[in-house]
C-alpha cells in the first residue's frame, strides 16, 4: 500500500463504526449497511490524498455513504418492510411501552421512502440541521422540511404508534 | 404526539436501532480487500482496453490504406515521413529516418535502408538469420530471392502485378523476432526486396507504395 493510505487506516478504524451505523440506519440491513460502507470508503480510498485534505472528511464520507445508498437503486433489495402487526401499546407498561414504540418506529422508519427516511436519520440520528441536510442531499432546506413533514405525518398517522392517542 | 414527542421517539428508536449495526472489527480488511480486488479488474480492464483499441486503430489505418491509391495523399497523411528510394526501376517509399547504405557489415540493429548492389554481400546479411537482430530494414537486391533463402517454408507467397509488371509477394512472421518480413520478386526487373519491420501496417504501407519507374 501506498504511504497515505496510513492515515487512510486510521480513518477507516477510528470512524468506520460510524459510517456502519449510519449506513445500517439507511438501509435497516446489516449486509447491506457493510456492503455499501465498503463499497463507500474503497471508493474514497482512490480519492483520499483529496478527501483527506478537506476539512472534515468525515462530512463529506458522510455525504457519499447517502448519496451512494440514495443511487442503489435497489441492486441488492433487503425485501424486509414492515408487514408484522404491532403490539398495541395501550396494553403494554410504561417500560414496556417505550420499547414497542421504539420497535414500532424502527418498523415503520424502515418502510419509508429512502429519501424520507434518509432525512429522519440526518435530522435526528446525526443532529443535522435542515440546511446541512440540504448540503447533503445536494437539495434545497425547503425540500428537506417537506421530506421531514411527509415522514412525520406517515409516522404520526400510523397504527403502530398512534393507537394509544386514539 | 406532537412533533416534539414523535422527534424525541424517532430519536431514540435510531440510537437504539444503531446499537444493533454491524461493529466494523472487519471493515478494514474488506476494505483493503476490496481495493485490491477493483485494482485488479481495473488492470485488467485497461489492458483488454488498450488491446482493443490498438487493434481497432490498426483495422482503421490498414482500412484506410487500403482504400486510399497511390499517389493520393491518403497514404502520405498516414506515413509522413517516407521518402522514396528507387532500384532497378522499382520505387517504394521508405522511412526518411532509416540510414541509407550505412557500412557494409556494421553490426545491424539500426533501422537501414539498402539498395546498393555491392553491400549486399552474403556477409553483411547473416545478420538477418540471427534471433538477436533489433533493426527493421528494406533490402534491395538482384540475382537472389528473399522469399525462399529468409522466410522459410513457412512463408505463404502469392502473385502480383505492380505496374503491369508480374511478380511475387512473399510474407511470413518471424518467430524468433517477431517481425513481419516480406519479400517482393520481380523476376523482369531482375529486382528483390526484403521488406523487414516490426509493424505490419508499415509493411503495408511500403509494399503498397511500390510502383515501376521508366524502364
Amino acid at each position: 500500500m501506498r504511504p497515505m493510505e496510513g492515515s487512510f487506516e486510521e480513518y477507516v478504524q477510528a470512524r468506520g463504526p460510524a459510517l456502519l451505523r449510519l449506513a445500517f440506519l439507511l438501509c435497516s440491513d446489516r449486509h447491506l449497511a457493510e456492503d455499501l460502507t465498503q463499497d463507500v470508503l474503497i471508493r474514497v480510498y482512490r480519492q483520499w490524498r483529496r478527501i483527506s485534505g478537506l476539512g472534515h472528511p468525515d462530512a463529506y464520507v458522510k455525504r457519499m455513504l447517502v448519496n451512494e445508498h440514495l443511487s442503489w437503486r435497489r441492486r441488492r433489495s433487503n425485501g424486509e418492510l414492515p408487514t408484522a402487526e404491532m403490539s398495541s401499546p395501550a396494553e403494554q407498561g410504561d417500560a414496556a411501552d417505550t420499547v414497542v414504540r421504539r420497535h414500532a418506529a424502527v418498523h415503520l422508519l424502515a418502510g419509508l421512502p429512502k429519501r424520507q427516511r434518509a432525512v429522519l436519520v440526518l435530522r435526528f440520528y446525526e443532529d443535522l440541521t435542515d440546511q446541512q441536510i440540504a448540503e447533503v442531499l445536494r437539495c434545497s432546506p425547503a425540500t428537506v422540511r417537506s421530506q421531514a413533514s411527509r415522514a412525520l405525518a406517515t409516522l404520526r398517522t400510523s397504527r403502530g404508534l398512534t393507537r394509544q392517542d386514539v | 404526539m406532537n412533533d416534539e414527542q414523535l422527534g424525541a421517539l424517532v430519536s431514540g428508536s435510531l440510537r437504539a436501532q444503531a446499537a444493533d449495526a454491524p461493529g466494523g472489527a472487519h471493515l478494514l480488511q474488506a476494505v483493503t480487500t476490496g481495493v485490491r480486488r477493483k485494482a485488479v479488474i481495473r488492470r485488467r480492464w485497461v489492458v483488454s482496453s488498450s488491446a482493443a483499441i490498438a487493434l481497432a486503430a490498426v483495422s482503421l489505418g490498414l482500412g484506410l490504406w487500403s482504400s486510399a491509391r497511390p499517389g493520393d495523399g491518403t497514404q502520405q497523411a498516414a506515413a509522413p515521413s517516407l521518402r522514396p528510394s528507387s532500384f532497378h526501376h522499382l520505387q517504394l517509399e521508405v522511412p526518411a529516418s532509416w540510414a541509407l547504405n550505412p557500412e557494409p557489415c556494421s553490426p545491424h540493429g539500426r533501422d537501414r535502408v539498402i539498395d546498393h548492389p555491392d553491400l549486399l554481400q552474403v556477409p553483411c546479411l547473416t545478420p538477418l538469420t540471427e534471433a538477436t537482430r533489433l533493426g527493421q530494414q528494406v533490402l534491395f537486391s538482384t540475382g537472389r530471392t528473399f522469399s525462399t533463402t529468409y522466410l522459410g517454408p513457412a512463408a505463404t507467397t502469392r502473385p502480383i502485378t505492380i505496374g503491369g509488371v508480374s511478380g511475387t509477394l512473399s510474407s511470413s512472421t518471424n518467430e524468433q523476432t517477431g517481425m513481419t518480413e516480406f519479400a517482393l520478386a520481380l523476376p523482369s526487373l531482375d529486382v528483390s526486396v526484403l521488406i523487414d519491420v516490426r509493424s505490419p501496417a508499415l509493411a503495408e504501407t511500403i509494399l503498397h507504395s511500390a510502383r515501376v519507374t521508366g524502364q
